[in-house]
C-alpha cells in the first residue's frame, strides 16, 4: 500500500502541470476551510461609503456595489462552490452508481428500465434539466446540490453500467456465486470495488463541470440566494456595471477559470495515471 | 468521422450554453425566454420551452446519427452481421 502510495507520488511529480493543479486545489481547499481567520472583513458588512472602492490597503481587491469587501467574498464563495461541488457529486455518484451497478448487473427489464430513464434525463441539456428543477422544488441550496446531481446522474449511469457488464463475466464473480453469495453481497464486495475506478476519473472531472453549473445557475438568478457570497451572482452583480468597473465581474469569472482548470487538468492527470497500461508496466 | 461523433456529443452542450449566451449578449431567443420563465416562476411557459428545446436536442442527434450514416460508407453498407 506504501508502494502504490509512493508510486503515485512520484508519478504525480513526474508531470509537473498535474502537480501544480493539485497544489492549486490544494490551496483552495484551505483557503475555504480559512476563511474566516483570512480576512478581516465579512462577507456580509455593507459599508456604503466605501462604494466601488478601487484596490486600497484595506480592501486588497476592492469593495463591490455596496461596500463589501471583494477579496472576502471570493474567499468565502469558494466555500460555497467547493461544498455545492462536492455535496453534488456525492448524491449524484451514490445514485449514479447504483443506477448503474443494478442496471450492469442484473441485465433485462432493470437494464432496460434504468436505460430509457437515462436517456429520458439526456434528451434535454444539462443547465435545462437543472433550471427546470429549481423551477419545480424551488430555490434553496439542497434544491441546487440535488439539480447539479442529477444533470451528472446519466453519466454515471452509463459508465458504472458498461464497467459492470465488463466485470460481471469474470471467474472470481462465479466462483463468488457458486459458494452461494447472494447477487447483493456480490454487487458489493466484489463488483463494486472493481468496478469503480472509471468513476472515480468521471467524479473528479464533474467537479469542475459542477462548480460550473452552480455559478451559471447562480448567474440566472436561481442558485444560491443572493446575499450569500457566490462567484457566479457575483458576476451577475457586476455584469451591470461592467463598463465602468470591470473588476467586480472579472476576479470571481478568474476564480472560477482557474478553480475549474485546475480541476479538469487533475482529473486528467489522474486519469492517465489510472490507465491500466500504465498500471500493467509497473 | 470523429468530427462528426464529437459533434454529435455537443449538440447538447451548445443548446445548453445558448441559454447563458443569450442572456449576456440580450438575444431574444428560446434561452432567454426560458430564463426569464424560470426567474418569474411561469411554469407554463418554462415547461414548453423545455419540451421544445428536448425535442430539438432529439432531432439534431438523430440528424447527426443520420449524417454519419451518409458520409460514412462504411456504415451505410453494412447490412448487419
Amino acid at each position: 500500500m506504501k508502494k502504490r502510495a509512493g508510486e503515485f507520488l512520484s508519478l504525480m511529480y513526474a508531470r509537473k502541470l498535474v502537480f501544480a493543479c493539485f497544489v492549486v486545489i490544494l490551496l483552495i481547499v484551505l483557503i475555504a476551510i480559512f476563511a474566516p481567520f483570512l480576512t478581516r472583513h465579512g462577507p456580509y458588512d455593507i459599508d456604503l461609503k466605501n462604494r466601488l472602492a478601487g484596490c486600497t490597503a484595506d480592501h486588497l481587491l476592492g469593495t463591490d456595489n455596496q461596500g463589501r469587501d471583494l477579496l472576502t467574498r471570493m474567499f468565502y464563495g469558494t466555500r460555497s462552490a467547493l461544498l455545492i461541488a462536492a455535496a453534488s457529486i456525492v448524491v449524484g455518484g451514490a445514485i449514479g452508481v447504483f443506477l448503474g451497478m443494478v442496471a450492469g448487473y442484473f441485465g433485462n427489464w432493470a437494464d432496460y428500465l434504468i436505460m430509457r430513464f437515462t436517456e429520458t434525463l439526456l434528451a434535454v441539456p444539462g443547465i435545462v434539466l437543472s433550471m427546470a428543477v429549481m423551477l419545480v422544488l424551488g430555490q434553496s441550496t439542497w434544491n441546487l446540490v440535488f439539480a447539479i446531481a442529477i444533470s451528472t446522474i446519466p453519466t454515471y449511469i452509463r459508465v458504472m453500467r458498461s464497467q459492470v457488464m465488463s466485470v460481471k463475466t469474470a471467474d472470481y464473480i462465479a466462483s463468488c456465486r457458486i459458494q452461494g453469495g447472494t447477487d447483493w453481497h456480490i454487487m458489493a464486495r466484489h463488483v463494486l470495488p472493481n468496478a469503480i475506478s472509471p468513476i472515480i476519473v468521471t467524479a473528479t472531472m464533474n467537479i469542475g463541470n459542477s462548480i460550473l453549473s452552480e455559478a451559471t445557475l447562480s448567474f440566472l438568478g436561481l442558485g444560491i440566494p443572493v446575499p450569500q457570497a457566490a462567484w457566479g451572482s457575483m458576476v451577475s452583480e457586476g455584469f451591470a456595471i461592467l463598463r465602468s468597473n470591470p473588476r467586480l465581474s472579472i476576479v470571481p469569472g478568474c476564480a472560477i477559470l482557474i478553480v475549474v482548470l485546475a480541476f479538469n487538468i487533475f482529473g486528467d492527470g489522474i486519469r492517465d495515471i489510472l490507465d491500466p497500461r500504465i498500471k500493467n508496466n509497473i | 468521422m470523429p468530427v462528426i461523433t464529437l459533434l454529435g456529443l455537443r449538440i447538447r452542450l451548445i443548446f445548453g450554453g445558448s441559454v447563458i449566451v443569450e442572456q449576456i449578449f440580450n438575444i431574444n431567443g428560446m434561452g432567454r425566454v426560458m430564463s426569464k420563465a424560470i426567474t418569474m416562476q411561469d411554469t407554463n411557459v418554462a415547461q414548453c420551452c423545455v419540451l421544445i428545446i428536448g425535442i430539438v436536442v432529439i432531432l439534431s442527434t438523430l440528424l447527426i446519427d443520420i449524417l454519419y450514416g451518409v458520409i460514412d460508407p462504411r456504415i451505410r453498407d453494412r447490412k448487419g452481421v
